[in-house]
C-alpha cells in the first residue's frame, strides 16, 4: 500500500521558467511543474486488510484459474472437490461459503441459482486478468449482501499500445492441453481486448480411491471449459467513457455421485454455462469534482446436471437443471468537496430470479426439488471518505437495504488509516456490519424426499455480521522488507440453517469467527525475493462451541521468486494446511484431518522478445491429500508451453 | 420502512452538487506547497538602470516568438543575449538578485560601475518579470482530480500576451496535451489571472508574447 492514501496537498514544484527562452529551452526543468500524488485508492481500501494479485504474480506463478491464485491468500480456505474444474468454494476468515462477494469488472458473479448463494470459481480461468484483490471482512456498507468475510474483486486487462495478437499453448500430465489467445491495442479513443480460452483435462477421480465401484473401476473425472471474454474501453471525450465487459464460459466437467451410497461414478457430469456482461457509463464534471456513474449488470449462470441409471450404480438418477439470473441497475456520485472530504452516493436496484428443479433417486428414494421464483432488493448508501491530516484519512458509510421479502437492512462500516511516515509505519483499523440476504432457495424452494417434504421459509430474516479488526504494516526500507499483522474478529448471527424437524430453513445459527493474518515480504536482492504469510482461523459454532468444518487453524504459504537473469524466472509456492475438521464422506462423522503440505513449482525463459518457454510442476513432491475429505487431488503434473506474441 | 428510490438519489445529488460547487467557487488555493522556488522580492528598481529594461524585454519577445514581436528591430540582439539568460541554477539567481538589489541600489550613483552592473542587472530585473508571473501565476494552478485519478499526464504549451499596463490578454492553445480536461485547467488556471502587478514598470508601454509550458506532472503516492 502506498504510504500516502490521499495527502492533502497539491505540490507545484520548480516553478522555475525562464520563459523568453522557452522556446529554445522545450521540456525538463524550465517548465512549469505541476504535480500531484495519484489517486489510486479506491476509498474501499482505506483502513482495509487487502490481499493483491497481479497480472504478474499471475504470469510468473502460472497461475490458470482463480482457484490456484487465490490458494495463496491469507486466511482463505479454497475447497475444491477433486480436481481442476471441480466446485470450488471459498471459506474467507472462517465464514461460510456463501459469505464471500466474487465481482468481475464490478459485476456480481455469486450464483443465484445456488441453494445457499455460495460462489463456485470452477469456472474461472484467468489468463485475462490484470487485478484480483481481496478485501477482507465486512464490506457490505458499499458492497451489499454476501461481503461478510471478503469481497474478491477481479479486473481484465484493458488493451493498449498497437494491436497485438498473442497466445499461449501448454500440455502435461493428465492428458491436459490448455491454450490462450488474445488480440489487444488501443486506439486513442477505444482500448480493447478479445480473449479465448479452452483448457481440457482429463484429470483424476474426484472421489478417492476407497470410493472405487463395486467392479474396481475407479475413472478419471475430467473437465473442459471454454471461456470468451473481452474489454471494450471507449472514451467519448476526456470526460465521459464507456466501458464494457463481457465473459462467456460453457465448462462440462465428469463427477462422481455424491450420494449414498459414495462411490465412484462413470456418467454423471455437468454443464455449465456462464453469461457475464457489464456496461458501465462514467461521466465527470466540474473538472473531475463530481464523477457520475451510471452501471447495468448482468449474470445468468445455468447448471445442469446429469446421471443416467446404470449397471454398476443401478440405483442413481440424476436431472437437476439450475438456472440463476441477476440484473442489476445502480446509479453512483462521488463528489469531490475538497482534499478533506469525497462524498459517494449511491442508488441500486437488482433482481434475482431462479428457475431450478431437482429429480434425483437414490438409495433412500426419490429426492425431487423445485424454485421458480424471484427477488427486487433496492439500496441506497453514503459514504465520506476524508483525510483528517496529511497522515490520517478513512472511510465512514452506511447503507440501507430494502427487500421485498425481508426487512430493511442498515449496514455501516467506520475504517482508519494512520500512517507514521517517521517510522514508515501504517495502522490500521475498522469496524463495519455485513448482511447476507437468504436466497430465493432458501425463501420459496420446494422439495419432496422420503424424509418428507421440505418448503423453504419466506420469513426468513438475513444473516448479519458486526466486525472489526486492528492491524499495522511496518516498512524496513534498507532492508528491503514489509511486515505487518491483523487481529480480527466478526460475530456472525441469525445464520440459516435447517429446522429440528428438517422441514425448513430457520435463522438460528450464531458464530464466533476470530483470526490472525500476518505476511512478511522481503527483497533480498534484485534476483530474489520471498513472500511469506500465516494465518490463524477460528470459527466457532456458538450452539456446539465447535470448530466449523473446512477452515483449516493454520495456513502458511512461503512463495519465492528467482530471476537469476533478465530472461530467466523460477518461481516456487509453498503452502502448509493445518489441521480442520471435516464430514466423512462415507458415514457423515465429524473427523479431524491432518495437515499437509503442497508445493508449486514454475519456469519461464524469454527467449526473445516474441518467444517465451514456460514450465511448471504442480504438486512438486507429489503428495497424497484429499481436500475435502473423500475428494482427492491430483499427484505430481508436469506441464511445459510455449508464449508467443507478434508484439 | 424507508424505500430508497431514484427521485431522492437525485435530489440529494443535486444538493451534493451544490455543496460542491459552492466549495468550488470558494476553494483557496491549494495549502501546503512544497519547496517550490525562492519567492523574489521586487525591489524598487534604481533609476539608472531603467533605460536598459525596454530593450531587454523587447528583445527577450522575439526569442519566443520573432511574428508577434513587440520589437521586430530586436530580433539579432536576442541571439547575443539569449545565453546569459539562462542561469544554470534560477534560484540560486534569484535569490542572489534580492540580496543584491539594495546594495546596487545604493552604488547607483557611481557612474564608473554602470555600464559592467547594467547587463548584470537588466538580466536579472528581466527575470524578475518572469518571476513577477510566476509568483503570480502559482496559486491559480492545481492538478484537475479527475486527471489525478485517471492518471493524466502531458504538457500544455499556453501562449498569452502580457500588455503594457500588465494585464494578460490572448490565452490561446500553442500545443495541447491529449487530454482536454488538462487543457483546459491550464488556460483555466492562467486567466484567473487578470493582470500582472508591477509589469507595467519594465513593459514601459510597450507588450510581450510569452509560450509557457505548462507541465502535469504525477507522483507515486
Amino acid at each position: 500500500m502506498p504510504a500516502d492514501l490521499m495527502p492533502g496537498a497539491f505540490i507545484l514544484a520548480a516553478l522555475v521558467v525562464p520563459a523568453l527562452a522557452v522556446a529554445a529551452a522545450g521540456d525538463g526543468q524550465d517548465n512549469i511543474i505541476v504535480t500531484a500524488t495519484r489517486i489510486p485508492t479506491p476509498s474501499s481500501r482505506i483502513g482495509s486488510s487487502v490481499t493483491v494479485i497481479t497480472a504478474e504474480d499471475i504470469a510468473n506463478h502460472q497461475y490458470r484459474s482463480a482457484t490456484e491464485a487465490l490458494q495463496s491468500v491469507p486466511s482463505l480456505s479454497i475447497i475444491r472437490n477433486g480436481g481442476p474444474g471441480k466446485l470450488t468454494s471459498i471459506f474467507s476468515r472462517g465464514t461460510n461459503a456463501n459469505h464471500t462477494l466474487v465481482m468481475i469488472d464490478g459485476i456480481e458473479i455469486n450464483d443465484p441459482g445456488n441453494t445457499d448463494g455460495r460462489i463456485d470459481l470452477s469456472h474461472l480461468y484467468i489468463g485475462d486478468v490484470e487485478r484480483i484483490e481481496v478485501l477482507h471482512g465486512p464490506q457490505s456498507t458499499l458492497y451489499g449482501s454476501d461481503a461478510i468475510g471478503a469481497v474478491i474483486q477481479i479486473f481484465t486487462k484493458k488493451g493498449s499500445g498497437k494491436t497485438t495478437l498473442s497466445g499461449t499453448l501448454e500440455g502435461g500430465s493428465f492428458d491436459t492441453f490448455n491454450e490462450y489467445a488474445y488480440l489487444s491495442g488501443a486506439t486513442p479513443q477505444l482500448s480493447y481486448t478479445f480473449n479465448v480460452q479452452h483448457t481440457d483435462t482429463d484429470g483424476v477421480s474426484a472421489l478417492s480411491s476407497e470410493f472405487r465401484q463395486p467392479n474396481g473401476v475407479l475413472d478419471d473425472d475430467g473437465s473442459e471449459s471454454l471461456t470468451l471474454s473481452s474489454r471494450l474501453v471507449y472514451d467519448f471525450t476526456d470526460v465521459l467513457q464507456f466501458d464494457f465487459s463481457g465473459r462467456y464460459t460453457k465448462t462440462n466437467n465428469d463427477l462422481d455421485l455424491n450420494v449414498y451410497p459414495v462411490q465412484d461414478d462413470s456418467d454423471s457430469d455437468n454443464t455449465t454455462e456462464q453469461v457475464i456482461l457489464g456496461l458501465n457509463t462514467r461521466l465527470s464534471l466540474f473538472e473531475g469534482r463530481t464523477e457520475h456513474r451510471a452501471g447495468i449488470n448482468y449474470t445468468d449462470i445455468d447448471r445442469r446436471d446429469r446421471d443416467d441409471y446404470d449397471p454398476v450404480n443401478t440405483m442413481d438418477f440424476l436431472r437437476a437443471s439450475n438456472k440463476g439470473k441477476k440484473l442489476k441497475f445502480d446509479l453512483q456520485n462521488d463528489v469531490y468537496l475538497s482534499e478533506a472530504h469525497t462524498l459517494t452516493l449511491g442508488i441500486e436496484t437488482e433482481e434475482d430470479r431462479i428457475d431450478a428443479s431437482l429429480n434425483q433417486q437414490s438409495a433412500f428414494g426419490p429426492y425431487l426439488s423445485d424454485a421458480d421464483a424471484d427477488q427486487r432488493n433496492n439500496a441506497a448508501y453514503f459514504q465520506d471518505q476524508f483525510n483528517a491530516s496529511e497522515n490520517l484519512s478513512g472511510t465512514a458509510g452506511v447503507r440501507y437495504d430494502d427487500s421485498e421479502d425481508f426487512d430493511g437492512k442498515t449496514t455501516w462500516r467506520l475504517a482508519l488509516s494512520w500512517n507514521l511516515p517517521a517510522s514508515d509505519t501504517r495502522l490500521k483499523g475498522s469496524w463495519a456490519t455485513g448482511f447476507k440476504a437468504p436466497t430465493l432457495t432458501q425463501l420459496y424452494g420446494v422439495s419432496v424426499s422420503s424424509f418428507g417434504p421440505f418448503t423453504g421459509n419466506p420469513d426468513l430474516d438475513p444473516e448479519t455480521s458486526r466486525g472489526w479488526e486492528l492491524g499495522f504494516e511496518q516498512a524496513l526500507k534498507r532492508i528491503r522488507t514489509q511486515f505487518g499483522s491483523t487481529y480480527y474478529r466478526n460475530d456472525i448471527e441469525d445464520l440459516i440453517t435447517f429446522d429440528d424437524s428438517f422441514t425448513t430453513n430457520i435463522n438460528r445459527k450464531e458464530v464466533k469467527t476470530y483470526g490472525v493474518e500476518t505476511f512478511l515480504k522481503t527483497e533480498f536482492s534484485s534476483q530474489l525475493n520471498s513472500n511469506l504469510s500465516y494465518s490463524y482461523t477460528r470459527a466457532v459454532d456458538q450452539q456446539t462451541d465447535q470448530n466449523l468444518q473446512r477452515r483449516p487453524l493454520r495456513k502458511a504459504v512461503l512463495n519465492l521468486g528467482y530471476t537469476p537473469r533478465d530472461d530467466l524466472g523460477v518461481y516456487l509456492e509453498n503452502i502448509l494446511i493445518g489441521k480442520r475438521y471435516d464430514t466423512e464422506a462415507a458415514t457423515g462423522a465429524r473427523i479431524q484431518r491432518g495437515s499437509y503440505f503442497v508445493a508449486n513449482l514454475a519456469a519461464s525463459w524469454n527467449v526473445n522478445r516474441r518467444w517465451e518457454l514456460i514450465g511448471r510442476v504442480e504438486n512438486l513432491l507429489d503428495r497424497d491429500y484429499e481436500e475435502p475429505a473423500g475428494f482427492q487431488q491430483p499427484g505430481r503434473g508436469v506441464y511445459v508451453g510455449v508464449k508467443a506474441s507478434t508484439l | 420502512m424507508y424505500r430508497p428510490r431514484l427521485s431522492h438519489f437525485l435530489a440529494v445529488s443535486l444538493a451534493l452538487h451544490a455543496v460542491a460547487l459552492v466549495v468550488a467557487r470558494n476553494d483557496r488555493p491549494p495549502r501546503n506547497w512544497l519547496a517550490g522556488p525562492v519567492m523574489v522580492r521586487l525591489m524598487p528598481v534604481p533609476e539608472s538602470t531603467r533605460e536598459s529594461r525596454p530593450n531587454r524585454v523587447e528583445t527577450a519577445a522575439p526569442a519566443v516568438n520573432p511574428k508577434q514581436a513587440a520589437a521586430p528591430q530586436a530580433a539579432a540582439a536576442a541571439e547575443k543575449i539569449l545565453p546569459q539568460r539562462l542561469p544554470a541554477r534560477v534560484p540560486a539567481v534569484l535569490s542572489t538578485a534580492a540580496e543584491e538589489l539594495p546594495d546596487t541600489d545604493a552604488r547607483s550613483g557611481h557612474a564608473q560601475r554602470q555600464a559592467a552592473e547594467a547587463a548584470t542587472r537588466s538580466a536579472e530585473l528581466e527575470q524578475q518579470l518572469l518571476d513577477s508571473l510566476h509568483t503570480a501565476l502559482m496559486p491559480h494552478f492545481s492538478y484537475p482530480l479527475l486527471a489525478r485519478r485517471r492518471g493524466w499526464e502531458g504538457i500544455v504549451r499556453v501562449g498569452m500576451r502580457i500588455e503594457a499596463n500588465g494585464s494578460l490578454t490572448r490565452l490561446h492553445l500553442v500545443e495541447p496535451s491529449p487530454y482536454s480536461v488538462l487543457n483546459t485547467a491550464a488556460i483555466n488556471s492562467l486567466s484567473r489571472l487578470a493582470r500582472l502587478p508591477n509589469a507595467g514598470i519594465w513593459l514601459q508601454g510597450r507588450h510581450v508574447d510569452l509560450v509557457i509550458p505548462v507541465e502535469y506532472r504525477l507522483l507515486e503516492g
